[in-house]
């Protein structure tokens, strides 16, 4: 986990490292900007202040010459020679003054011309011609001049004339005492050029026409210096600054005006020399403060992880916990800060969680237990009957993990006529579960009497609503294939379209037109439909739980189409491979319950109970036959009893309405003779449920050994003619029954109870019964 | 697929959206609950945006019927989907609630 994203020490590290850093370098720069500039105004001005110095000391120097021959010119006592003889003598004596001036000494006449010479070499006329302006302008002022600089004729060197005048008491200028200095000799120019300069550094003098009486270069003395033109005459005082040189090379410059000369010392420097501590302390600064950098950072780091510490600590606990089992997901703190109150937080939550995670398990294993404990509910109450299915008929239910209500029952009813539900309760789980049981209990009860299907509907919608809450009702499907008469009944409350096919290809719907049951109180009439079926016609029914695989409108094409004229085998195999491939490839949100019904042909119709097994006697009269039939306790099943009864008659010309009719009666007496006589059962019991009652009735079954019904049922011709009547009196081992009673209220239709009887004296003649009320006696005729 | 509902409180009118299944079932209760309580004449649940329904949710249906009774209310199931109105027709519903399809 800790690869996806960085940590909280290395974000903090980085924020404030960087923040540190870049704080610490813009510092650095700006210190080093600051410095700099202090720097560079700093050996500007000390370049200045040093050419500044020597201007003048070189002034002081020139000054001085000039001053000595103005001391020389008017402390000489007496007249001032006038003649070439005495004053080349003079001359010769003037030793002190020839050694300052190198090149000679001179004196003039006031107009310019050489008197005598005391010098290394006279001058030249040609020198002579170019010092004599010179000369004139002294002996005009005068006052002492400094000339303008000349290449010595001796030496080849730079050099410059002083010239004062003799002034005479009579103030008349006898003549001009000139000296001639080497600007190159030790003392004046000299000196400062042999002065210590950085490499590529040099001093240099120009004078006021440009030309250079100073440089290192000995062949650049007296040339032009052209790109220092201007620096003195433009401001007369001392100048700095950088500037390119002839060769392009930036410098810097420092240039002092003299005084006593129109000179221009200038000290000119590469800036890269110049410069060259400012670049040391650069670096000493880039290396301070890529230590301090480091060394920030470095406290940055143990500073992050000491203040997230904790916190990696809480994180690191909290991955390790998600692995522990439930009830071990704790943390610690060893220090009190927030993580501390986010450990306790964590710890409550952690057990907080494990609670409900232990009530949820509880919980589970409860919903499990009640949904297993309403699984084998369901399956004890429909598999007997559904193990009892025919091969023609299948019926089952697919369930999810979980109830959502879906299930379906089978039960046979009299010999040949098959009932089955299919049903669907609202909602999952232990309470769809719990809605099912009303709807399958009065079904399995209700239909063993062949109880008509709405009936059984009225039943389990009053079941339902007494039992249920507003939002839980059944929808529901029931079916009832009579194989004798060859009709199928069905009656659709809130299920998708039943649909029948036959072999020849036809297709017949049962649309739900009715309410699932459990929603209204007072029903109105249920549609029911019958049709005729025959051999080979196959219903098909399911619950919605199929529309959640299939379209609907799929649903035929899937099921049917094509496969109704197969073998019902293959028909079945089709279906449940289909559907097994269907909810394995999505999720199955609903149960599926699904029936395929193929109508048997007659010789399908169950095997009938052996006459061996009843205690039966059977004498043919003159006129007929009589049938008597002696039920004991464990042959109390009416479903056992009449079916042979009545095979027994058929045999002997029963016609198809008096079959019909004696069914019926037969149904009801032989019901009331097991139920009110044999088990002495309370008929208003129905009141509470037909399930309930049926469920007495089994116990009581279960648990009786004693008691009989006696069936004798006589055959006979009218005296009058070929008509002949059945003659049926049964009688129970019971204590009878207020049979007076009976009569009295028979024309109350509202009455609870009695019904049974109404319905065999509608069908019959001769009713009576016996003054204890244990035989009932009726006759029906037989064609 | 989640269910939702939106509610127009102004005209009692609720429009459901997504699957409705039992698990909607703490939402339609709160927004039933609501219109409930505004005293509309008729509470409208617009089902077209509904993509299928349960039995869980037709029952509770089934129960604001019943509470919308008590407050003299009707319920008015709206122009539902195609599926829906499949649904709704296998149950008969067209019996208890004024459907109406457009």
């Amino acid at each position: 986990m800790k690869s996806r994203f960085l940590s909280i020490q290395i974000k903090t590290f980085l924020v404030f490292g960087t923040f540190i850093a870049l704080t610490l370098a813009g510092a650095g720069w700006g210190v080093s900007r600051y410095f700099e500039s202090v720097a560079r105004r700093q050996i500007e001005r000390q370049q200045s202040d040093m050419v500044s110095l020597l201007a003048s000391a070189l002034d002081d120097k020139l000054f001085r010459h000039l001053d000595t021959l103005q001391a020389v010119a008017r402390g000489i006592p007496g007249r001032a020679p006038s003649d070439p003889g005495t004053a080349s003598a003079w001359l010769k004596d003037q030793r002190g003054i020839r050694a300052l001036f190198e090149n000679g000494i001179f004196l003039l006449r006031p107009d310019g011309r050489l008197l005598a010479a005391n010098a290394v070499t006279p001058p030249s006329p040609a020198l002579q011609a170019e010092l004599h302006p010179f000369f004139q302008a002294v002996a005009a002022s005068g006052d002492g001049g400094i000339s303008e600089a000349y290449r010595s004729e001796s030496s080849g060197a730079p050099a410059v004339m002083m010239a004062v005048p003799w002034i005479e008491q009579s103030s008349r200028v006898r003549v001009l005492l000139a000296g001639s200095i080497d600007l190159r000799h030790g003392d004046f120019l000299g000196a400062i050029v042999n002065r210590r300069m950085p490499d590529a550094s040099h001093l240099s003098l120009i004078d006021a026409q440009g030309r250079i009486l100073m440089h290192p270069d000995p062949t650049r003395i007296l040339t032009r210096a052209r790109h220092f033109e201007g620096w003195n005459s433009r401001t007369g005082l001392g100048v700095s600054g950088e500037r390119r040189d002839a060769s392009g090379i930036l410098t810097l410059t420092s240039v002092q005006p003299l005084k006593a000369v129109p000179w221009t010392l200038a000290a000119i420097i590469p800036l890269s020399q110049a410069h060259a501590p400012i670049g040391r302390f650069r670096g000493y600064l880039r290396d301070a403060t890529a230590a301090g950098v480091f060394a920030t950072l470095l406290l940055a780091w143990l500073l992050s992880h000491g203040l997230t510490k904790n916190l990696e600590s809480f994180t690191a606990q909290i991955e390790a916990a998600a692995t522990q089992p439930v009830g071990q997901r704790r943390i610690q703190s060893r220090v009190h800060d927030e993580t501390s109150i986010l450990v306790d937080a964590f710890n409550g939550l952690m057990a907080s969680l494990d609670d409900k995670a232990a009530r949820l398990l509880q919980a589970k294993a409860r919903q499990d237990e009640e949904l297993a404990l309403a699984k084998h509910v369901l399956q004890r109450l429909v598999e007997p009957g559904l193990r009892a299915m025919p091969d023609h008929l299948h019926m089952e239910t697919l369930q999810t993990q979980r109830i959502n209500g879906d299930a379906c029952a089978y039960q046979e009813g009299l010999p040949g006529i098959h009932f089955g539900l299919i049903c669907d309760a609202t909602g999952h789980g232990l309470t769809a579960g719990i809605s099912t049981l009303p709807a399958i209990q009065s079904f399995l009860g209700m239909v063993r009497r062949d109880i008509p299907l709405e009936t059984i509907y009225a039943e389990i919608n009053r079941k339902v609503l007494r039992m249920m809450p507003t939002e839980r009702f059944v929808c529901l499907l029931l079916m009832r294939l009579d194989t004798q008469s060859g009709t199928l009944t069905v009656l659709n409350a809130g299920l998708p379209d039943a649909v029948l096919c036959t072999p020849q290809g036809g297709c017949r719907r049962f649309t739900s037109r009715n309410l699932p049951a459990g929603i209204l109180v007072g029903l109105e009439a249920p549609v029911i439909e019958t049709v005729k079926v025959a051999p080979g016609d196959r219903l098909l029914a399911y619950t919605d739980g199929i529309l959640d695989l299939f379209p609907a409108e799929e649903t035929d094409q899937v099921f049917l189409h094509g496969l109704e004229r197969c073998p019902l085998g293959v028909h079945l195999r089709a279906v449940q491979e289909t559907l097994s491939l269907a909810i394995a490839n999505q999720e199955q949100h609903d149960d599926v319950s699904w029936a395929l019904w193929e109508v048997p042909p007659p010789a399908c119709v169950r095997p009938q109970v052996a006459t061996s097994s009843l205690d039966a006697s059977a004498m043919l009269l003159e006129d007929g036959f009589t049938l008597a039939l002696t039920l004991l306790p464990h042959r109390h099943a009416v479903r056992d009893v009449l079916p042979e009864a009545l095979r027994i008659l058929s045999s002997h010309g029963l016609g198809v309405q008096a079959e019909q009719s004696l069914t019926l009666a037969l149904t009801e007496a032989l019901a009331n003779a097991v139920d009110h006589g044999v088990l002495g059962l309370d008929s208003r019991l129905k009141e509470q449920g037909f399930e309930v009652y049926e469920s007495l009735r089994n116990l009581h079954l279960a648990a009786i050994h004693e008691g009989y019904v006696k069936l004798t049922l006589r055959l006979r011709t009218l005296p009058s003619g070929p008509v002949r009547e059945v003659d049926v009196e049964v009688e129970d081992s019971g204590s009878g029954f207020d049979w007076r009673a009976w009569e009295k209220g028979a024309s109350d239709t509202l009455r609870p109870s009695g019904r049974g009887l109404l319905l065999i004296r509608a069908l019959t003649t001769n009713l009576s019964f016996n003054e204890a009320g244990n035989r009932i006696r009726f006759t029906l005729p037989c064609d | 697929m989640t269910f939702t509902i939106q509610t127009d409180p102004q005209n009692g009118i609720l429009r459901l959206e997504g699957t409705f299944t039992f698990d909607g079932h703490p939402v339609f209760k709160a927004a039933t609950a609501a219109a409930l309580e505004a005293g509309h004449p008729s509470l409208v649940l617009d089902l077209s945006e509904v993509s299928y329904m349960d039995s869980a949710s037709l029952g509770m249906l089934l129960l604001l019927r019943e509470r919308a009774q008590a407050k003299g209310m009707q319920v008015v199931l709206s122009r539902p989907s195609p599926t829906v109105m499949t649904i709704l027709r296998v149950v008969q519903f067209g019996k208890l609630f004024d459907i109406r399809e457009s």
